[in-house]
């Protein structure tokens, strides 16, 4: 049996040459949300998006200049709203998985209610310190 | 006040058929010896085993089926009750089902661990709970084999979660619902312990569903799109004082 075991390692090697180093798991998919002047430098507020089928997430967040966006998310994608702004419909968007996977990134002009004019971006993964 | 009501008519009527029980023994006619056993009133207890299999729709989504998410799980289920009469029982049954997550082919793919250093650092899994009141009729109470049919109402929950130790990240989605209508069948052979094969369908649907991520709930809801669904029971079962 002994004599069988280098053999049998040396069968195995170029199988374990090949194996991968990382458990692999889920594409994670984030999506960051931030609003402020054009120009201007902001934190994207990051909602990670469930894995699982049937899995929901829904986020109120409030933005700068008094918008408020309502993030609601599932593996196959996301939708996000926006209140304090003149045309909410207008500036609804919704981001499927395969593009917040691609590395999308979004800007929508929007005026408050307050008459301002801001930018909304909206991105895939989070960041801080973005410029709008 | 009205929801205790069900549970007080079980108190109710497990303790009269104790009663009823102690009586029928003083006046029935002793079994054959090597027959089977009278046909028995009073406390009985179930125990269930075998493999539970979902079918139907856990949502109205397009292509959210039970199966998709949740596979073929290990049931174990107790029934607990009283015999009214050898023809009838009268419980409640509590069970719970563990197995794996579903055939969704992303999911399958999500939870596969591609290194090979033995340790299994994505785990995916699943289980559901059962707990409701039921009714059980026994066709042929006194003799050695008898066939019986049931019905049952009540809770139900299915949860699959997975579990990513080397990105540190772990999620669990659970729906909760009602079983309508919990059919089964099965034949007991009647020794001092019964035994013997049964079927069941749990036909019911989910109402509420949970997300949890990293231990937070994300989301706590109504099912706004609702569905039929059925967990289809095979196995055996073990009856004390059958």
């Amino acid at each position: 049996m002994k004599r069988r075991l280098p053999a049998l390692l040396l069968t195995l090697l170029p199988l374990l040459a090949g194996c991968s180093e990382s458990a692999g798991g889920p594409d994670y998919t984030q999506i960051g949300v931030g609003a402020g002047r054009a120009g201007a430098v902001a934190d994207l507020q990051c909602t990670w998006l469930p894995v699982m089928p049937g899995g929901i997430v829904e986020r109120e967040l409030e933005l700068n200049g008094g918008i408020r966006a309502r993030v609601r998310g599932t593996r196959d994608g996301a939708k996000v709203e926006f209140a304090g702004v003149e045309d909410p419909d207008g500036a609804a968007r919704y981001f499927s998985h395969e593009t917040l996977d691609s590395g999308f990134g979004e800007r929508i002009d929007v005026v408050t209610l307050g008459g301002d004019d801001y930018v909304i971006l909206v991105n895939s993964g989070c960041g801080t310190g973005v410029t709008l | 006040m009205r929801r205790s009501l069900p549970i007080g008519l079980l108190v109710l009527t497990i303790s009269s058929a104790g009663l009823a029980a102690t009586t029928a023994k003083d006046s029935a006619p002793k079994p054959k010896r090597g027959g089977p056993p009278a046909g028995s009133t009073g406390f009985q207890m179930a125990l269930r085993t075998g493999a539970q299999l979902p079918v139907g729709d856990a949502t109205g989504e397009p292509g959210d089926s039970l199966s998709r998410r949740y596979a073929w799980q290990w049931p174990v289920a107790i029934d607990l009750g009283a015999k009214l009469m050898p023809e009838l029982f009268v419980g409640a049954y509590f069970g719970f089902g563990i197995g794996s997550t579903g055939s969704d082919t992303r999911l399958e793919a999500d939870c596969d661990d591609d290194d090979e250093n033995f340790e299994n650092e994505i785990s995916c899994n699943a289980a559901s709970l059962k707990l409701g009141l039921e009714a059980h009729y026994f066709f042929s109470p006194s003799a050695r084999m008898t066939p019986w049919i049931g019905y049952g109402i009540g809770y139900e929950s299915a949860s699959a979660w997975i579990s990513d130790t080397e990105n540190g990240y772990d999620e669990t989605v659970r729906a909760n619902g009602f079983t309508y209508a919990e059919i089964s069948f099965g034949l007991d052979l009647r020794y001092r312990i019964g035994f013997g094969p049964y079927a069941s369908a749990a036909i019911g649907g989910f109402t509420r569903t949970t997300t949890e991520i990293g231990g937070k709930k994300v989301y706590e809801g109504p099912i706004d799109d609702q569905a039929l669904h059925a967990w289809i029971n095979l196995g055996f079962r073990f009856v004390v004082n059958p």
